[in-house]
């Protein structure tokens, strides 16, 4: 399968980049994501998740290094791309289903198809009766889904999630999960997914990269072999929990390897 | 507090509120009858009410009492109309272009503390002494008020809401409609309400400028004759209008951003 998309050494520095001062987010960071694949970015709070997927959708460019999508170099934000942010941001000046027609409207898409589209998403996130409700009449839950429907009516090739669960309580969050592999199963867009929560990594991705801390760089790239479509069911299945186990095991053997090398070249 | 007492105090507080005021007004009644101060300091409220019933009937110096508020009222409109038309476009693009910033923000800042009154001999040798240097003072109080709020509403749209329209390829112009006005408006409307506020304090000023009707022209000229009644009536009139102004606008603001201070 073709590459997607690309980290090449990418080096981020923030803040006053003279004399070796800064914030070094990133540090020859290097990631291949092939298509219509699943990754999930796993990685302590600080450690440059946000960063990676920042430069990915062209918020911001690499200070060192290269960022590609489809071979070609990133230049700024696009409509092939979709994200879905950590805080669910509707427009409280449009209800539901404007909120979710967002794309469309900025595209200039017809009317009527804008509309067929955002019906379909809205039923596919469960949120047909709340069309025309206040977007900041919704609970946290209902808000991240309209977020999803906003971000996935397009169908961009790529979509782009920094913890889009995090502010989700248990319950709420297994059943987004489950909704999010639903639509992906149906479109298998290329997805960059990004958490803090192992069981989250595994239960969603193809494959768990897994990001150390200051500068940022690819600790682990484990492949999932979970099978799919996959269900709550999974989360309690032995093979989960094996899964888990080794995750942890290399995560942890990697860590201190880590600190270990850290140590041994600051003497 | 809990939520019930909360709310219970909520549907109480327009209850307390006009007992506050009945207590108030008694109080007063109470202060004049025992002749706390002479009735020149302080007219009963009896005397204030039939200066009023009086001045329903006969108007004050051949203009019935109406017409001094709504030649008030009609003057603060204008004004604020004006200083709206103006204002808001020059703030938000004040506060959207650095450079204009510089360029006009020390006018601005001098201009917006400044006291109007020092203003009102130059507004008369421009404007004469007509209508318009009255409403052209209200103007300029309001006016700076209503610069700085909507410069700062401008700057107030949050980085992420800016991320997610150029996630979706938002153009400048749909950036600037979408995203960055929407935003805006619920801080527009508060810094509108408060430089309202502002302008109809300068009412008075701007009445002292050779008028011969409005409220607070009724305030000076009945104080030039020691008629305390007339000039309590004028000040009541003068804060009930004003105070009902508000919620007017706090209704509008209620129907058109009323996601307000609720994200
Ligand atoms: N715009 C910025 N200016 C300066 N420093 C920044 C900026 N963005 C990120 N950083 C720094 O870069 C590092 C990585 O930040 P990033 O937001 O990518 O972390 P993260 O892994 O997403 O953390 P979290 O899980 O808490 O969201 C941090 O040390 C942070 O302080
Ligand atoms: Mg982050």
């Amino acid at each position: 399968m073709s590459v997607k998309i690309a980290f090449e050494e990418v080096t981020q520095v923030y803040g006053d980049t003279g004399k070796g001062g800064g914030t070094r987010a990133l540090e020859h960071f290097s990631l291949e994501i092939a298509e219509r694949n699943f990754v999930c970015l796993l990685g302590p709070s600080g450690c440059g998740k946000s960063t990676v997927l920042n430069l990915a959708a062209g918020f911001e460019k690499p200070s060192g290094g290269s960022v590609l999508i489809d071979g070609k170099t990133v230049t700024g934000p696009g409509r092939d791309r979709g994200m879905v942010f950590q805080e669910p941001l509707l427009l409280p000046w449009r209800n539901v289903i404007e909120n979710v027609m967002l794309g469309p409207c900025l595209a200039g898409w017809p009317k009527v198809e804008a509309l067929a589209q955002a019906r379909h998403y809205l039923r596919l996130t469960g949120l047909e009766r709340f069309e025309r409700h206040a977007s900041y009449e919704l609970s946290g839950g209902m808000r991240q889904r309209v977020a999803l429907a906003r971000a996935w009516i397009g169908e961009p090739p790529v979509l782009l999630m920094d913890e889009p669960f995090g502010a989700l309580d248990a319950q709420t969050r297994l059943v987004m999960q489950e909704l999010l592999l639903e639509i992906w199963e149906q479109t298998r867009t290329t997805v960059l997914f990004v958490t803090h929560d192992v069981d989250e990594a595994l239960f969603l991705g193809d494959r768990v990269v897994v990001m150390s801390a200051s500068p940022g760089r690819v600790l682990l790239d484990l492949a999932v072999d979970l099978p799919r479509p996959r269900t709550e069911e999974i989360l309690t299945s032995p093979r989960f929990a094996d899964a888990k186990r080794r995750c942890l095991r290399l995560i942890g053997e990697e860590s201190r390897r880590a600190f270990g090398h850290l140590e041994g070249d600051g003497i | 507090m809990s939520t019930a007492s909360v709310a219970r105090s909520a549907r109480l507080g327009p209850l307390i509120s006009i007992a506050s005021v009945a207590a108030f007004v008694l109080l007063w009644y109470e202060a004049a009858r025992l002749g706390w101060a002479s009735s020149l300091i302080l007219p009963a409220p009896g005397e204030v009410l039939d200066t009023a019933l009086q001045m329903l009937n006969d108007g004050y110096r051949h203009v019935p009492l109406w017409q001094h508020v709504a030649i008030s009222l009609g003057r603060a409109l204008a004004a604020f109309a004006a200083a709206l038309v103006v204002g808001i476009p020059l703030g938000l693009a004040m506060g959207l272009s650095p450079i204009l910033s510089s360029i006009l923000d020390p006018f601005v800042q001098f201009l917006r503390p400044l006291p109007k009154l020092a203003l009102i001999p130059l507004v008369i040798v421009w404007l004469g002494i007509g209508e318009s240097s009255k409403i052209f003072l209200i103007f300029v109080s309001t006016l700076f008020s209503v610069i700085v709020g909507a410069a700062a509403a401008a700057g107030s749209v949050k980085v992420g809401r800016l991320r997610l329209a150029r996630a979706f390829g938002a153009t400048r112009r749909q950036q600037l409609w979408y995203f960055v006005l929407p935003s805006a408006l619920p801080e527009i409307f508060t810094s509108v309400r408060l430089a309202f506020g502002v302008g109809w304090t300068t009412l008075i000023a701007a009445e002292m400028v050779a008028a011969d009707s409005g409220m607070g022209w009724m305030v000076i000229n009945a104080s030039s004759y020691m008629r305390t009644d007339i000039v309590m009536l004028g000040i009541l009139l003068l804060g009930v209008t004003g105070y009902l102004l508000d919620l007017a606008v706090v209704g509008l603001q209620r129907a058109v951003v009323p996601w307000a201070g609720r994200e």
